[in-house]
């Protein structure tokens, strides 16, 4: 855990440089959008948000305020960009979760049971379902999603994360959000899903030519057993360690799902923030998200942990 | 970035022989575009909204503003293969040159440049390449670099391993005997076998590059001047319902581009025997 | 294609057998397009006796392997297996695939493999792959079978209670060492009650005192549960200590059969007779090594002296540990220095300090008495290595890896180096023409050759070898010793001879220093250290190596009498 924290720092700097980088700061961003151009109001402004002297004392700036969690002010809302940021971040999280969930488990079922029937025919459908998966656009799915089951089958909402104006009780609250995500949340993971399918299917294959397979055929066991804790179990360690590294992905990823399904979460926010040139406030979704991946990573390596004896810290023999 | 090369496709000749006649059409497209659709594909030619099959001198209809859809696609190739290979050999070009020097220096500058490659893996790689086309601009270059900066880290941790097995190897230790100095080594005995994984990462990385300037077209972050097939959906997207085709069809041809670079990627890399067919 | 006429023929066939096994035949698929099948293994027969071994032994293609693998039906789909096998009580061929095959796997024909760390699932616990085994043939949850995994761990050595006891079940593979792994598989493969044990080449990967413990537990429960063991190897000496009766393999076919001690004395074959030889070097005293050591050598300055070296590695749970505390060793010119240890003992460090690979931490490397100098005298020492294969850059010709310490140490370039190529190939015995093969179209044998002229290139006058015959079939182990044994004769080549293997050193080397825990131990000349050794631990790893000429089994009474 304690090894993400050179990451965060480093990610800090690079999104300082990125600020930099632009044409103008905030200042002129927030004057150009009030339509005010009074210079002695913009030096104000300036030194109230620690934007004038030299680079040097701009980072010293920089670094306080971000170290007392100070992400600066959103240009677009009027508001602190923490607390717009913070307003959005349980939608893209629950989309997060759920799609990193549903693409894992599907992929490591299907790319399963393609190690298992390889060479057969379910193996080359699944192969080649993923191969096609893997090159669609996940912004293109997702239109057509909505084609078949908003516009021409009715079975699901076309976007949005609930009714508007319902009046309906807490689970049905509930019910309502999560109906309204089985569109997002299916496309994210159905991009994601090939990766997941490759890499367990190649993992299970190479666990099948193992020693240790081949000794539990000596021994005897049950055909079944041995697929599942002698072949699949191992081969979970490199699907497990993916989801780590996918998560910055699939996090981006998703700013072009909600984009499409209109689903007011941090992807939705950064694509506003962008169209208003509000630095600032991508600048904060840019922290926010390494943080989220960084979340996501830290879980994972607990998961690893309880899958991978070897990493466990050595509990000794003794009775 | 543990790399699937185990279990990519089945059937790689296969595989391979449609991967490249769908490459070949791709590239054809784009290199005879002017040719086959003369003139700016985003000129309007012919009534809007025809629909494919309708009118045989535009076989696969008109859009909104009465654009040339097939026109629109054959450009729209050109772009897309010429962004995803430059911002793959960008990606690419850049994780070399730091997996090699992380790998060989060692120590502190290993240290200091894994961290600076987390850094660009845990960083939400869309999210990274939206920003940084923001500011710096949304021209074709740019796109480039965007897409080039936010997908070199896959590259530069496996040469970064590559070099570290192979600097291990007893035929280096050979090497040192036989009184060769570090420089040739390294150059001669440990970076081109550590170069050759990297060919089982090109068609992943210029299908993604592909992927993601499509997606960056959508949002209407590319630039503006050119034809872009994710462009060309996100005019579409306005007439979802009824003109469902507008964006079906540049969708295929992106899936199309995607699917041809990644077969045309895992026939190489088997080709190079970095595949264990099985 | 049974022939019963050839099956009663042959004078393996007990009568007691509990597995027959009678003109196996086993056909691997064609490997390519336009090939034919490969034949492995043809017109197999034999047969192995309750609590008897049989050993079976081949040199690597010779389809041992093949054969055991071929028994235990782990072959992969599409073998194309011929011939008959019997299990005594039970009907039917179980080479024919199907329902005959059912139930055999675990319960009545078992196996042990090579690499103990590699038949053990590094995810789960020791005891619950033991549990899983043992409840699959008694129809139980792997829950209640815990009761017969201890019982089993306490017969293997492995105790859960009494004074060494520890929780052996719920530890992991990665937390036991080789030879505990490899208790715990024989554990798993037995927990079944099986009647044949398949053994393949179970203690091959491990060192000498550790394979000695594993042999006796082996015996112990062959005699015990009365199992029936085939025990393959590549080891001769090891085959006709352990087995009751032995049966030599040459590509695919069974050469020789008969009772161990009659074969180890009197072979009818020249291949076995050949075999033979070269295995037993160490046990018969015969051949002492020629004396070319002049007197008063230990007190003149020319030679290769290392002198009290240190050297120590970053340990992986943080710390250090010790691979080398004060080793002084010296080589001569014309001497031949044999360096015996088990692993983690020091040796390949030693070796790599010696040639400049490495550096020590404290004491120094003196050539002829003054300091060595890696950079500038890196041609005077040259090393073999371990693994031919991974010694040469996988997309370079052999003789581009000659180019390079002729034109660096001799400054030959051009014909004059083509020339001494061709010559140095030759003289290590490898047809020139080779010379422009790619690695991986050479034979193991082939590309130590080319090895050891690539060693010889610089014109070195002392030559680290480290473990370069290990991995060599005994008969090609044969003739690169006696390459380096001409080497030292003609040119005055000085030798650190690194192995494991006592009978490589005793019919190579003058003197001999044995490391233990990176000391020391003992050093003098080979015969004296290897006939009386003065060291108990020396002594250990002499009585570790199976002899050839005696039983086992009555070194195990040996030691319950002693």
């Amino acid at each position: 855990m304690l090894q993400a924290l050179p990451v965060l720092a480093l990610v800090a700097v690079g999104v300082f440089i990125l600020l930099e980088m632009a044409e103008g700061d905030a200042v002129d961003a927030y004057l150009a959008g009030i339509g005010s151009g009074d210079a002695g109001f913009a030096a104000d402004l300036r030194e109230r948000y620690g934007l004038e002297g030299n680079i040097g004392t701009r980072f010293l700036t920089y670094a306080i305020r971000l170290a007392q969690l100070d992400l600066g002010h959103s240009v677009a809302f009027s508001r602190d960009v923490g607390a717009v940021i913070l307003e959005r971040l349980p939608n893209t999280l629950l989309m997060m979760v759920s799609a990193i969930l549903l693409s894992a488990s599907m992929g490591i079922l299907l790319g399963g049971i393609a190690a298992l029937r390889r060479g057969g025919p379910t193996d080359a459908a699944i192969t080649v379902g993923a191969l096609i998966l893997n090159a669609t656009p996940g912004f293109w799915l997702g239109l057509l999603a909505i084609i078949l089951f908003a516009v021409k089958l009715r079975w699901l909402p076309i976007g949005g994360i609930s009714t508007l104006d319902a009046d309906l009780s807490l689970f049905g609250e509930l019910l309502d959000v999560a109906w309204h995500l089985v569109l997002p949340v299916f496309t994210l993971a159905l991009t994601y899903l090939a990766l997941y399918v490759r890499l367990m299917r190649g993992a299970m294959i190479e666990t099948d030519a193992s020693g240790w397979v081949l000794a539990a055929r000596a021994r005897g066991l049950p055909a079944s057993r041995i697929a599942l804790r002698h072949i699949a179990r191992p081969a979970l360690l490199p699907v497990v360690t993916m989801i780590g590294l996918q998560s910055g992905a699939l996090l981006g990823g998703s700013i072009v799902i909600e984009t499409v399904f209109s689903i007011p979460g941090l992807g939705a926010l950064a694509f506003e923030a962008v169209l208003q040139r509000d630095l600032q406030l991508l600048a904060g979704i840019l922290l926010t998200g390494t943080v989220l991946v960084v979340a996501v990573n830290v879980v994972i390596d607990l998961l690893y942990r309880l899958l991978d004896p070897r990493v466990r810290l050595d509990a000794g023999l003794d009775s | 970035m543990t790399l699937d090369l185990q279990g990519s496709v089945p059937r790689v000749s296969t595989g391979s022989a449609v991967g490249a006649t769908l490459l070949s059409a791709v590239i054809l497209a784009a290199i005879f575009a002017s040719w086959l659709a003369p003139g700016d594909p985003l000129d309007m030619v012919a009534r809007p909204l025809l629909t494919p099959l309708q009118d045989a001198r535009f076989p696969l209809g008109t859009d909104q503003l009465g654009r040339d859809v097939l026109a629109g696609l054959l450009h729209g190739a050109r772009v897309s293969m010429a962004v995803g290979a430059a911002a793959a050999a960008a990606a690419i070009g850049v994780g070399i040159l730091v997996g090699t020097l992380a790998g060989f220096l060692g120590r502190f500058t290993d240290d200091f440049l894994m961290r600076i490659t987390e850094a660009f893996q845990t960083v939400p790689t869309f999210l990274l390449a939206l920003a940084l086309v923001s500011v710096l601009g949304a021209s074709a270059a740019n796109v480039v670099i965007a897409i080039g900066i936010s997908s070199w880290p896959a590259t530069a941790r496996l040469v970064r391993a590559e070099v570290l097995r192979l600097k291990r190897a007893e035929f280096v230790d050979a090497a040192r005997l036989a009184g060769r100095v570090p420089l040739a080594i390294a150059f001669y005995e440990v970076l081109p076998g550590a170069l050759q994984p990297v060919v089982a990462l090109i068609g992943i990385t210029v299908g993604e590059a592909i992927l993601v300037e499509s997606a960056l077209a959508f949002l209407g972050l590319s630039d503006p001047n050119l034809n872009s097939w994710g462009g060309m959906i996100a005019n579409g997207r306005a007439l979802l319902r009824n003109a469902p085709y507008l964006v079906a069809i540049p969708g295929i041809a992106i899936a199309t581009a995607v699917l041809a670079v990644t077969l045309v990627g895992d026939g190489l890399a088997s080709r190079f025997g970095l595949i264990n067919r099985r | 294609m049974t022939d019963s006429a050839a099956y009663e023929a042959n004078p393996i066939a007990g009568d007691g057998a509990v597995l027959k096994v009678t003109d196996l035949r086993v056909r691997f698929p064609a490997p390519g397009r336009g090939s034919s099948p490969v034949t492995a293994v043809s017109n197999l027969s034999l047969s192995v006796d309750e609590g008897q071994v049989l050993s079976l032994i081949g040199e690597s293609g010779s389809g041992k392997s093949a054969t055991l693998l071929a028994i235990a039906a782990l072959l992969p789909a599409g073998t194309a297996l011929e011939g008959d096998m019997r299990l005594s009580g039970r009907d039917g061929n179980l080479l024919v695939p199907g329902s005959r095959r059912r139930g055999i796997a675990g319960r009545h024909i078992s196996m042990v493999f090579q690499n103990p760390g590699a038949s053990l699932n590094p995810v789960l616990s020791v005891g619950s792959q033991i549990d899983e085994v043992a409840a699959a043939h008694r129809g139980l949850v792997p829950a209640e079978a815990r009761g017969i995994t201890e019982e089993l761990l306490d017969r293997v050595g492995l105790p859960h209670s009494g004074p060494q006891a520890k929780n052996w079940a719920r530890a992991y593979p990665h937390q036991l060492s080789g030879g505990q792994k490899q208790r715990i598989a024989i554990a798993a493969a037995l927990a079944g009650n099986p009647r044949v044990l398949l053994a393949d080449e179970p203690t091959t990967a491990l060192d000498a005192t550790v394979q000695a413990q594993i042999l006796d537990l082996l015996l112990e429960l062959v005699d015990e549960r009365s199992i029936a063991m085939i025990f393959v190897t590549h080891d001769l000496a090891l085959a006709a200590s352990i087995g009751d009766r032995i049966a030599v393999m040459r590509t695919g076919r069974l050469i020789e059969v008969g009772s161990a001690g009659e074969i180890a004395r009197r072979p009818q074959k020249t291949y076995t007779g050949e075999l033979m030889r070269t295995a037993l070097s160490f046990t018969r005293s015969a051949s002492a090594p020629p004396a070319v050591q002049k007197p008063g050598r230990e007190t003149t300055k020319e030679g290769l002296l290392l002198r009290s070296i240190h050297r120590s590695f970053p340990a992986r749970g943080g710390g250090r540990v010790q691979a080398l505390s004060g080793v002084t060793l010296k080589i001569g010119s014309g001497e031949i220095v044999g360096l015996i240890g088990e692993s983690g003992s020091g040796k390949t460090t030693l070796g790599r300090i010696t040639v400049g690979l490495e550096k020590a931490e404290s004491g120094e490397v003196i050539l002829d008495g003054s300091p060595f100098d890696p950079r500038g005298q890196r041609a005077t020492v040259q090393m073999v290595f371990q693994d031919p294969l991974a010694s040469f850059n996988p997309r370079r010709a052999i003789k581009e890896a000659l180019v390079h310490p002729l034109r660096r140490h001799l400054g030959l370039t051009g014909r004059s180096a083509r020339a001494r190529i061709e010559e140095l190939l030759d003289e290590v015995g490898l047809d020139p023409a080779l010379g422009s093969r790619q690695p991986n179209q050479l034979s193991g044998g082939q590309l130590q050759r080319a090895a050891i002229a690539r060693a010889l290139a610089a014109r070195p006058r002392f030559v680290v070898c480290d473990e370069a015959v290990a991995s060599l079939d005994v008969s090609v182990r044969a003739q690169i010793l006696e390459l380096l044994e001409r080497l030292r004769a003609d040119e005055g080549l000085g030798i650190l001879m690194i192995s494991h293997d006592l009978g490589v050193v005793k019919s190579i080397a003058d003197r001999t220093v044995v490391l233990f825990n990176g000391r020391e131990v003992e050093s003098g000349p080979t015969g004296q250290v290897l006939k009386s050794p003065r060291e108990g631990y020396t002594r250990k790893l002499i009585a570790a190596v199976p002899s050839g000429l005696v039983p086992w089994r009555e070194r195990l009474q040996d030691e319950a009498v002693g």
